[in-house]
């Protein structure tokens, strides 16, 4: 089921650096979200 | 390959005002290795629990997604171009996709990619922000 339309899933996620990204934090910027299927 | 055609178009999407994570399940030592390995320009988040995934109906693909026609297409073609193709240890069967969010906090584009080879185009995810960013549209469209 398509999500195009409605308000974006809240996050908090932590990257590789220990750095905590919220979706609240691109406010006002457009996202791109990559998910990525496996690394290794 | 969907990345690296990603970050050859970092400057662009820049411009644009776009801001892009690259999400991940895999914690640890995979994640931070893949940042020595790739030099990404963006941060790579963890979802070790895969809720992100799953509230976006990224679950687990099913056998003819990972091996099908279309997926060894893609490896031959990156192959002949000199890419590395390596066997995956991490686990294979999880989707990945794409989501743009607007900067009003709406989701614009929610692509669930079926498989290694159903990613959109590059183009398609840079258009779609170019025509809904009121500084780049054409003022004479309608919207």
């Amino acid at each position: 089921m398509t999500r195009v339309g409605t308000a974006a899933v809240d996050f908090s996620l932590t990257d590789t650096s220990g750095a905590v990204h919220r979706l609240g934090d691109y406010s006002g910027r457009w996202l791109l979200l990559v998910f990525h299927r496996h690394l290794a | 390959m969907h990345i690296a055609q990603l970050r050859e178009r970092q400057i662009e999407l820049a411009a644009l005002g776009a801001d892009v994570l690259v999400v991940t399940f895999e914690a640890g030592p995979v994640a931070c290795a893949y940042m020595d390995e790739t030099q990404l320009p963006w941060p790579v988040v963890v979802d070790p629990d895969r809720s992100l995934y799953h509230a976006y109906g990224m679950m687990s693909a099913r056998w003819i997604d990972l091996i099908g026609p279309r997926v060894i297409w893609l490896y031959l073609k990156l192959m002949f171009r000199g890419g590395r193709v390596r066997m995956p240890t991490g686990d294979t069967s999880q989707l990945g996709g794409n989501v743009i969010v607007d900067p009003q906090g709406i989701v614009r584009l929610h692509h669930v990619a079926v498989g290694p080879a159903g990613r959109p185009t590059v183009e398609s995810l840079l258009e779609l922000i170019r025509r809904e960013s009121p500084s780049t549209a054409d003022p004479s469209s309608p919207r």
